[in-house]
């Protein structure tokens, strides 16, 4: 049983590689890529403006969402969890598309906007996740700790926090990815960005533009997925390692 | 130590959890609260650390009142040990056990030297376990190292709700027997929660046993055992209320108060160390030939013998002694 | 799900126009289908992974088969959280859809495409709240149907 899984695995794997090295051959020798040889400091720039409207509104999103998940989950406002909750769920069923484009609508062209704009739409991920961190701390564990005579706050770095913490990354690396490809739209209210080389592929049926643009924005999402997986290794106390372990075995 | 004046909680306006509790928990005294489950046991433990508030009374710790005490000071001079242990799991061994002493603040030799101190006492190697986690001890080592975290900073008194609940038969017995062991040692005030009879025959100073909020007897082990207060009482104790009572004596006991019997030669009879239980004895009695055990000192000196005779001799005068 | 959803559209457009399809409903249709699987897929594994081992171990003590098993005690158990992921991709994807305009594959992003176009505050709301009700009115539609498949003993 394990053994035909493992096979399976491997064979789907080998199957995935092979799409992906028959993609990038066909790609390289019908020069899709030429745009990027041709114009690499556009290139650089448009990836530029990329990141940074990426990490400038993940940043933001950050600071805002971690300390209102934190603040709904302490038991004096336990009862607004609801509606913060409800906000964010209702924001998430707006389009990315009118997110933008409404942002635009107030702050005008550029990248601004952009920026607003994704940074609304990190939000809930980050929320979501901060409140689902801190409500799995167990019970016992609380108790024990007001037992013990920690106070409030230092329950919260002490134990829910520290705790939330893989459960918080995991929001934040979420967020971060679905931003990636909505950057992608920035083009549309003038924020720039890698959507520029897409949107003049799609527009002037330019196979090499809309190659140059779309798999670099790829590549730079499962970066970031790469990077936060490791960030969730590398900050997340050992112990919490070993306690989901023991918990999944 | 604990005083228990008038105690009542309400819980939404009428269901009654505890009705005017009264009773005290002397110095040094290890108390264990009994009763069925929803008894209201865990709820007034959990009022002596202001975990629950109390609706009606009051809680006096050493003198003071526990409701206008500072909580989180108060809660610092108390150990706290639950049954699932609660250990944070992001945190290593000797981090969990010394929390509180980080919290007041000692400094880093100090805190070394009492982890030292308490992994000995509770039987583990401070240096193997030092730096592991929680998950990567079994549930006996964690439900240790959550006793030597409440002993860590020296409280006077002690809170354990089931703190051997979830532990199989033979890691319970031993650690319950290794915990007597440390608070013959060290003296503290204990209240303790518990649903098992056995386990408070055998540890308890004193057991109040409790139904519907409501103290039923409030004894020591063997007077509960030999003259219940009630039905209730009786019933929870159980029909072999006499022979549980037995494990409370040892055979030194009865060799103190009554003259042990010549040992005939005529059959072939077992021998019995002093320190053993008149349960032992009796077992052993019940499952030989002869009708006597010799009786016999840690140094193997022959001190006479016992019969099933002089046990319910010795128990007519316990049951007697104890009204 | 790592792969953006206009970069996938913009693969999928050379890929495509190999058989003359680059630009339309087709590649629209083909990224939205993949895009729903991670979650289904992963929710579907999740809830029959998450089954209690005890139960399984009774219906495996009481003879039934492995077909009977996931039938009569797996799905059961399962399908809040299988109709959980279906209800998250037919979010996602609604929203996803919106950018399918861009692709020339129409839809109700092309109200909100006319609006940035044009700087029409008033369209892009338009747009924007079609598609949020339309994502609501689906929503609310899947729970109904989860609510009627998932069995009484399995609500909470």
């Amino acid at each position: 049983m394990e053994r035909t899984n493992k096979t399976i695995a491997l064979i789907i794997k080998l199957i995935f590689w092979g799409l992906l090295a028959a993609f990038f051959v066909w790609a390289f020798t019908n020069s899709m890529f030429s745009t990027i040889v041709e114009q690499p400091d556009t290139f650089f720039r448009l990836l530029g403006e990329h990141v940074t409207i990426v990490l400038l509104s993940g940043a933001a999103a950050v600071l805002l969402a971690v300390p209102l998940g934190i603040f709904v989950t302490r038991p004096k406002f336990r009862k607004s969890e609801w509606l913060i909750i409800g906000i964010a769920n209702l924001g998430q069923t707006v389009p990315s598309l009118a997110v933008l484009a409404l942002a635009m609508g107030f702050l005008g062209i550029g990248i601004s906007a952009a920026i607003v704009a994704l940074f609304v739409y990190s939000l809930l991920p980050i929320i979501q996740n901060t409140i689902a961190g801190i409500d799995s701390v167990d019970d016992d564990m609380i108790d024990a700790a007001k037992g013990m005579g920690l106070t409030n706050s230092q329950i919260l770095w002490k134990i829910e926090l520290p705790n939330a913490l893989t459960s918080i990354i995991a929001g934040v690396r979420t967020a971060l990815v679905i931003n990636i490809g909505t950057a992608a739209l920035a083009y549309l209210v003038g924020a720039g960005g890698l959507g520029v080389w897409i949107f003049t592929g799609i527009r002037l049926f330019d196979n090499a533009f809309l190659m140059s643009g779309a798999v670099p924005v790829t590549l730079l999402a499962i970066l970031i997925d790469y990077l936060f997986k490791w960030l969730q290794f590398a900050l997340v106390p050992k112990g919490l390692r070993l306690a989901r372990k023991a918990q999944n075995s | 130590m604990i005083h228990f004046n008038d105690v009542t909680k309400v819980y939404n306006g009428n269901v009654k959890a505890i009705e005017n509790m009264n009773f005290n928990v002397e110095d040094g005294e290890l108390v264990i609260m009994l009763g069925p489950s929803g008894c209201g046991k865990t709820t007034l433990l959990r009022m002596v650390n202001q975990l629950e508030s109390i609706t009606d009374g009051d809680i006096m710790l050493n003198g003071k009142s526990v409701k206008h005490s500072n909580k989180i000071e108060m809660r610092r001079n108390i150990g706290y040990v639950i049954q699932s242990n609660g250990l944070f799991p992001n945190m290593n061994i000797e981090d969990n056990a010394m929390i509180v002493p980080n919290l007041l603040g000692w400094d880093r030799k100090k805190m070394r030297d009492r982890f030292n101190t308490l992994m000995e006492l509770v039987g583990l190697n401070p240096d193997q376990y030092r730096k592991r986690f929680p998950h990567e001890l079994s549930g006996g080592q964690q439900q240790r190292v959550g006793v030597a975290r409440a002993l860590a900073a020296d409280p006077p008194v002690m809170l354990m709700d089931e703190p051997f609940g979830a532990l199989d038969p033979i890691i319970r017995t031993h650690l319950q027997e290794e915990f007597l062991q440390i608070q013959k040692e060290l003296k503290k005030t204990i209240l303790f929660v518990s649903h098992d009879i056995d386990e408070a025959v055998k540890m308890a100073d004193k057991i109040a046993l409790l139904k519907g909020g409501q103290m039923m007897q409030y004894a020591e082990p063997a007077k509960m055992l030999n003259k219940p207060a009630n039905s209730f009482v009786a019933e929870f104790v159980g029909q072999d209320r006499v022979l549980k009572s037995m494990s409370l004596y040892t055979v030194k006991d009865l060799a103190t108060a009554l003259t042990l019997k010549p040992v005939s030669e005529s059959l072939e009879a077992q021998n019995i160390n002093e320190n053993l239980s008149l349960r032992v004895a009796i077992s052993k009695l019940l499952n030989q030939e002869a009708d006597q055990l010799i009786v016999e000192n840690n140094n193997g000196t022959n001190k006479g013998s016992i019969t099933l005779d002089l046990i319910e001799q010795f128990l007519h005068r316990e049951i007697k002694e104890s009204v | 799900m790592t792969i953006p959803s206009l970069a996938l559209f913009g693969i999928m457009i050379p890929i495509l126009s190999l058989i003359n399809e680059g630009i339309g409903t087709l590649p629209a249709v083909i990224a939205l289908v993949l895009y729903s699987q991670l979650p289904i897929i992963r929710n579907t594994y999740t809830a029959i992974n998450n089954v209690d081992p005890d139960i399984r171990d009774a219906a495996n003590g009481i003879g039934l088969t492995t077909f009977q098993r996931l039938y009569k005690v797996e799905l059961p158990n399962a399908i809040p959280l299988i109709m959980a992921g279906v209800r998250t991709a037919t979010v996602l994807n609604i929203g996803v859809g919106a950018i399918a305009t861009l692709i020339g594959a129409g839809g109700l992003g092309g109200i909100i495409y006319q609006g940035i176009l044009r700087n029409n505050t008033t369209m892009i709301l338009a747009g924007a709240l079609s598609v949020a009700v339309l994502a609501l009115i689906a929503d609310l539609f899947l729970r109904l149907i989860e609510n009627l498949f998932t069995p009484k003993g399995v609500k909470k």
